[in-house]
């Protein structure tokens, strides 16, 4: 039979760790990671895991001194008053830490998944719902945590793989940019969310063992080492996803910068639209398990130290305790500050030195070393608290809400107009249709928010921006970097607005295309998801986002390509490509040149080469599509770029090499010889090869020598490409485009 | 409590020598007791002895009772000796192996009111006791509420004796040991504690008798009964046992070191120590080949996790995550929402109470008036809700989506339970979206967490996965082949684990 005796596994140890060792931190570290050593965070990481290391062995060391009862040990060194106060140091610490992830999941929470509740509420439900779990003791925790664990670090590990892809290796590249000082204190730093290995102190009489187990140190050394090296794996995945996805200033910004990162990560499949509220949902359990950990020895400590019968007793005055310090008027990220300053100077050194001047302490005095009603009160109040709740949630139901299917934002003067697309929900349910004009909703207003709360008073339903589709910027708008910045600030405030969102510009004014969404088979939105998602896509256009504007916003120089929209009659059509730089549209290239810079780019799959019947008139712009002789499809494309310098010039290399096949103008018939045809084909080869090489030239003296758009973001790839130009030209973008010299090297295949 | 009873309904009176006082205690005893037969005869020829017969009426086989019992002692107590009148009559006069000697009064009483039959002899304070039980009963009924596509139809039935029967007939070995006790100080319920003892964990065994030990009750009519009064969670809707009318199972399970419990009058016998893994197994699991076994195990699981979770899970993606549909369904739920006169908590809980109630009313219809019932509850009440714009369709899905689920969990105690956290976490959702779905399931899982039955975790092997050399996960969500079942799980005796080995003499 199992016996009710408070042990636990290695393995169970294991899991519980990583639970504890993870669930906060993870949302975290890329802020700690980024903000003391920027790209080097990487290196941070790596430094603070092997810091773990020497803590967790230099703890369980001195938990062997003490013969496993820490608390036992303390009194018969130092005695009762003075293992009174250092109980009473321990407690404030664990409480200093169960404030802070309360408050920070209480504040994720709220501002993602329950923005119109009280986050008081959230906390408190999440003390409750904690301290319960910590009821139950110490082997209840430590099973809960071994079904979550494939539950939950399974998914976000998997989660963060598929986020890969949406790197830019600009902003994770070169490493060893900053200072040792910096990368030995941001090792430090993050070493600080490793700071509850501490707990292993008390919780090592706690695990099982077989009697005649000779290894135990070692095994339990091993175990806790495993659990450190999941953890800094996951670390590390988080910190390369979250600075590759946003940029270092986006993830220094927001203490739990990360969060936004899940919105950018697509999951495969189309039954879920956005999976952001999934994976916090998932990350949600863990954090249960690392507030009842502290709830649990704070208990633990309390009885011990207060000369309490059950420990369970000290839950509730706890809990109430831990709420009042949560709801403290501060903001989270000065409630981080002092949580940090803490745990830098007092709370880790506290966690060595302590347990060192004990075993001393031990030493020298050579002591010879010789263990239902509150829960279901506890359950009780959850469930009551939920109960009371009933008005405190400020919830919308489904059919109140207006689901913006699409926006649309003209600039006139100072004064912004905002379209709102609405979905036609009457014909969904075939009852008829709304009047078309009715599904387009018109405000005016000088800033986005006032527009919101002009909203607000106009209209009896909630507006709702989780199905925005698309969002269309007039061309005034797209020109003007301030109101532009604002709009992305606005986006980037707004986590309800995915940041997977399409995001077009008009060749003219949004309302011209909001217009067309009567004539547009779905509506707007539904039209430009589509447009995207089954031909742009297709023919090799690269997915824009409002979360890449962001990006560049923070950023501040990539060069962000965006679709122009042309609004006809009753039709719509992309005419090229809108080059936003620094906040602002700042070029416009046709369709063509638009097509020549996604092949520079690398996105050239399923595009047409036109070939003209005057081979001298390929190259020529809007020939080759009146007369075209030959038309050829790219099946397969890849672009490779290398840098290097002649004199004291950088030097592209771009090498373009694909397949293609000749849709129109040959067609083998077997009536010509083998040869003949490889002839044809060769030389359809070399039109096509010198079409692309002198268009792409074109378009690079056009738009980068002399109209100064780093549209391939070359500037920003030296970063990892090649240090030394990098280095040379750092903050010199201009003469870096200036100098830069460049080779095309061309070879499509025909089949 | 009378003259000739104790506190615990124990008759005090003693047995007499004297026939007349034993009949005048008898009577006194079984006044107004219609049922119960009596009758003085005189037997032998020149050394005649008065003897006298007690029997419930219709508890007994008469027919065997005439043949084996009257019959033979008017024809062959002809030679009746002068005295040890008592040892001639039970050696000569009565043709049966099953008798033996009572020798307290209580004891008599007891064995007549469970079907035996006492014959009182004058000149002795004992008496004999012949068991030719004949009680009424349904035979071997056909499993209803368990039923499988494979493997035995048979279930157990009220009559405890037969119950007894239907175990042994199929585990044909001595170490089967089955305890009787009685249980109940006015309805003597026989319960019978089986178990394979070289096995079973002793102090297991030890445990539940202790436990059948710890209350005097005045009767017990059920398992149900039993099981109540035997659990240590008493304020868990989840069950500490384990309940099944499938002999075989019950068998199963006997083999895997577990104990089963047999109560007198009820069809379901209770299965001990149980865990979570124990109520999604089903008896033709082990019969059926080893993917479908896995696949409808992960069915079931699934289904489990519907049930609890897709009512609150809908109300919280409604009203606050909205995000995470696909803008098609999301704006197809609006759509369907758009005139409902209720909330979506309101919606919900009124269909999931509707339904429910016509389920309860399905099971307590005789068998045609409940499928009528359920024509004209589901299908014409439910259309016309729709139609008339009460509730939404979508709801009207997820409700019997949610009902169906819940039915691919083959114990209903467990399923019911499942039924009750579904409310909590229906209630939480509403006020709380996602983070209050979180908050249900995390509320539960610390609770089955908590859980013991007889000192075995609840959600072994899911937590303690590593126990039994990490075996128990064979048998788990996934089933592995009958061939990698070499050991039998964490309930038994750990040094009787093996329960397969290739037979070196083949």
């Amino acid at each position: 039979m199992f016996s009710n005796n408070e042990k636990i596994s290695l393995r169970q140890l294991k899991r519980l760790l990583v639970f504890d060792l993870f669930s906060v931190s993870g949302l975290i570290i890329p802020r700690i990671a980024t903000a003391t050593a920027g790209r080097d965070g990487l290196i941070t990481i790596i430094l603070a895991v092997l810091y773990a290391f020497i803590y967790a062995w230099i703890l369980l060391s001195l938990s062997k001194y003490t013969g496993g009862n820490y608390l036992d040990y303390c009194r018969r060194s130092l005695g009762g008053i003075l293992t009174f106060i250092i109980g009473v140091l321990y407690i404030a610490k664990l409480a200093v830490g169960c404030a802070f992830a309360s408050r920070l999941f209480g504040e994720v929470i709220n501002q993602t998944l329950l923005k119109d509740t009280d986050p008081r509420i959230i906390i408190l439900l999440l003390l409750v719902v904690s301290a319960y779990a910590a009821s139950k003791g110490f082997e209840v925790r430590a099973r809960i945590a071994e079904v979550l664990y494939f539950i939950v670090i399974i998914p976000i590990f998997a989660f963060l793989l598929l986020g890969l892809n949406k790197i830019r290796f600009t902003n994770l590249m070169p490493l060893f940019t900053e200072g040792a000082g910096d990368i030995f204190i941001g090792g430090y730093n993050v070493f600080l969310t490793f700071s509850i290995l501490e707990l292993m102190l008390f919780c090592a009489p706690l695990i099982k063992f077989k009697k005649a187990d000779i290894k135990r140190g070692k095994r339990l050394f091993h175990s806790v080492s495993h659990a450190i090296v999941v953890v800094g794996i996951l670390d590390v995945l988080l910190f390369v996803v979250t600075l590759g996805i946003l940029g270092r200033e986006e993830t220094r910004q927001k203490l739990w910068s990360m969060v936004n990162v899940i919105q950018v990560i697509k999951l495969p499949g189309g039954f879920i639209q956005r999976q952001d509220a999934i994976i916090l949902g998932i990350w949600m359990s863990s954090i249960f398990s690392v507030i009842s950990a502290f709830f649990y020895y704070i208990s633990f400590i309390g009885k011990y130290i207060f000369h309490v019968s059950k420990q369970n007793y000290l839950l509730i005055p706890f809990v109430l305790l831990l709420f009042g310090a949560c709801v403290i008027p501060m903001e989270t990220e000065q409630f981080f500050y002092y949580f940090e300053y803490y745990m830098k100077y007092i709370g880790m050194p506290q966690s060595v030195i302590l347990p060192a001047v004990i075993v001393f302490m031990g030493k020298v005095k050579k002591i010879k070393n010789h263990k239902p009603a509150l829960k279901i009160l506890l359950l009780i109040t959850a469930l009551a608290s939920a109960v009371f709740l009933t008005g405190c949630s400020d919830m919308t139901e489904i059919e109140d809400r207006n689901f913006v299917q699409a926006m649309g934002i003209d600039l006139s003067g100072n004064e912004l107009t905002v379209y709102y697309v609405l979905p036609d929900l009457k014909a969904l349910t075939e009852q008829g249709s709304k009047e078309p004009e009715k599904l387009i909703l018109e405000i005016k207003g000088f800033d986005f928010w006032q527009i919101e709360e002009l909203y607000d008073l106009k209209y009896n339903k909630r507006l709702d921006f989780s199905h925005l589709k698309a969002i269309i910027l007039g061309k005034k708008l797209a020109k003007n970097p301030k109101q532009l910045s604002e709009f992305l600030t606005y986006v980037e405030n707004k986590y309800e607005l995915g940041r997977n969102t399409l995001i077009f510009t008009s060749d003219s004014t949004a309302k011209e295309v909001i217009s067309l969404n009567h004539d547009l088979e779905g509506g707007i939105g539904d039209f430009l998801d589509r447009l995207y998602r089954i031909n742009l896509k297709n023919t090799g256009k690269k997915v824009i986002t409002v979360g890449d504007m962001v990006f560049a916003m923070n950023e501040e120089n990539p060069v962000i390509s965006m679709p122009v929209l042309k609004p006809g009659e009753k039709t719509l059509e992309t005419t090229g490509l809108g080059m936003f730089y620094h906040n602002r549209l700042a070029f416009e290239v046709n369709k063509k040149e638009a097509d020549y810079m996604d092949i520079a780019n690398g996105y050239g799959k399923n595009k047409l080469i036109f070939l003209t019947k005057n081979q001298e008139e390929d190259t020529e712009e809007g020939k080759g599509e009146a007369i075209s002789e030959y038309v050829v499809k790219i099946k397969y494309i890849t672009r490779t770029l290398k840098f290097t310098t002649t004199g004291n010039h950088p030097l592209l290399a771009i090498k373009i090499e694909g397949v293609g096949i000749v849709e129109k103008g040959f067609m083998d018939t077997g009536m010509v010889s083998n040869k003949a045809n490889a002839k044809i084909i060769e030389g359809i080869e070399n039109r096509c090869n010198n079409a692309v090489k002198t268009r792409i030239a074109k378009n690079l003296e056009k738009i980068m020598k002399k109209a100064k758009i780093d549209f391939m973001n070359l500037y920003r790839m030296t970063s990892y490409k090649n240090r030394k130009i990098w280095s040379t030209y750092a903050d010199k973008e201009n003469q870096f485009l200036e100098d830069l010299e460049f080779t095309i090297d061309v070879d499509l295949k025909i089949q | 409590m009378s003259l000739l009873h104790d506190e615990q309904n124990r008759i005090t009176a003693a047995l007499s020598k004297s026939l007349s006082e034993n009949i005048d205690t008898i009577s006194a005893l079984f006044t107004d007791c219609a049922d119960v037969i009596k009758r003085k005869i005189t037997v032998g020829d020149l050394n005649k002895v008065d003897i006298y017969f007690l029997y419930v009426d219709n508890m007994v086989n008469k027919d065997l009772l005439e043949r084996v019992t009257i019959h033979q002692l008017l024809a062959s107590l002809k030679d009746m000796p002068a005295k040890d009148h008592f040892e001639y009559i039970k050696e000569k006069g009565l043709r049966t192996v099953d008798l033996s000697e009572v020798i307290t009064m209580n004891e008599l009483i007891e064995d007549v009111l469970s079907g035996d039959t006492i014959i009182l002899v004058d000149g002795f304070d004992k008496a004999i006791k012949v068991s030719v039980k004949g009680m009424p009963n349904r035979g071997v009924p056909t499993s209803e509420n368990e039923v499988a596509i494979h493997g035995s139809r048979e279930s157990f039935s009220e009559a405890f004796y037969i119950n007894r029967v239907l175990l042994r007939r199929r585990i044909k070995d001595t170490n089967f040991k089955i305890k009787q006790i009685k249980v109940g100080i006015r309805t003597h319920t026989d319960v019978a504690i089986c178990y394979l003892e070289d096995v079973a964990k002793p102090e297991i065994v030890a445990n539940i008798e202790k436990r059948l030990k710890e209350y005097v009750i005045d009767g017990i009519f059920d398992s149900g009964m039993l099981e109540q009064l035997t659990e240590r969670n008493v304020y868990s809707p989840f069950p500490e046992f384990q309940t099944t009318e499938r002999p075989d199972k019950a068998a199963s399970a006997i083999l895997e070191g577990r104990i089963a419990i047999l109560v007198d009058n009820s069809p379901m016998a209770l299965l001990l120590p149980t865990t979570l893994n124990s109520f999604f197994q089903a008896s033709d699991d082990s019969y059926s080949r080893w993917e479908v076994a896995t696949f409808t195990r992960i069915l079931r699981y699934f289904g489990a996790f519907i049930s609890i979770a897709l009512p609150g899970l809908y109300i919280a993606v409604i009203n606050y995550n909205a995000e995470v549909l696909t803008s098609a369904m999301a704006l197809s739920f609006a759509a369907a929402r758009d005139g409902v006169p209720f909330s979506v908590l309101f919606e919900v809980i009124m269909m999931e109470v509707a339904f429910q109630m016509l389920l309860e009313a399905g099971i307590r219809l005789p068998g045609p008036m409940g499928s009528t019932l359920g024509i004209v509850g589901g299908l014409i009440i439910g259309d016309a809700a729709v139609n008339a714009n009460l509730v939404s369709p979508i709801v009207v899905i997820v409700i019997a989506l949610t009902a169906i689920s819940a039915f691919t969990v083959p114990n209903e105690p467990f399923a019911s339970a499942f039924r009750i956290v579904r409310y909590l976490i229906i209630v939480l959702s509403a006020f709380l979206g996602l983070f209050g779905f979180i908050l249900g399931i995390m509320i539960l899982l610390i609770h089955l967490g908590g859980l013991k039955s007889f000192g075995m975790p609840y959600l072994v092997p899911f937590a303690a996965s590593g126990i039994n050399e990490g075996t128990d996960t064979k048998d788990a969500i996934v089933r592995l082949p009958l061939r990698a079942l070499k050991r039998r799980p964490i309930f038994s005796k750990k040094t009787e684990r093996t329960r397969l080995v290739r037979n070196k003499d083949e």
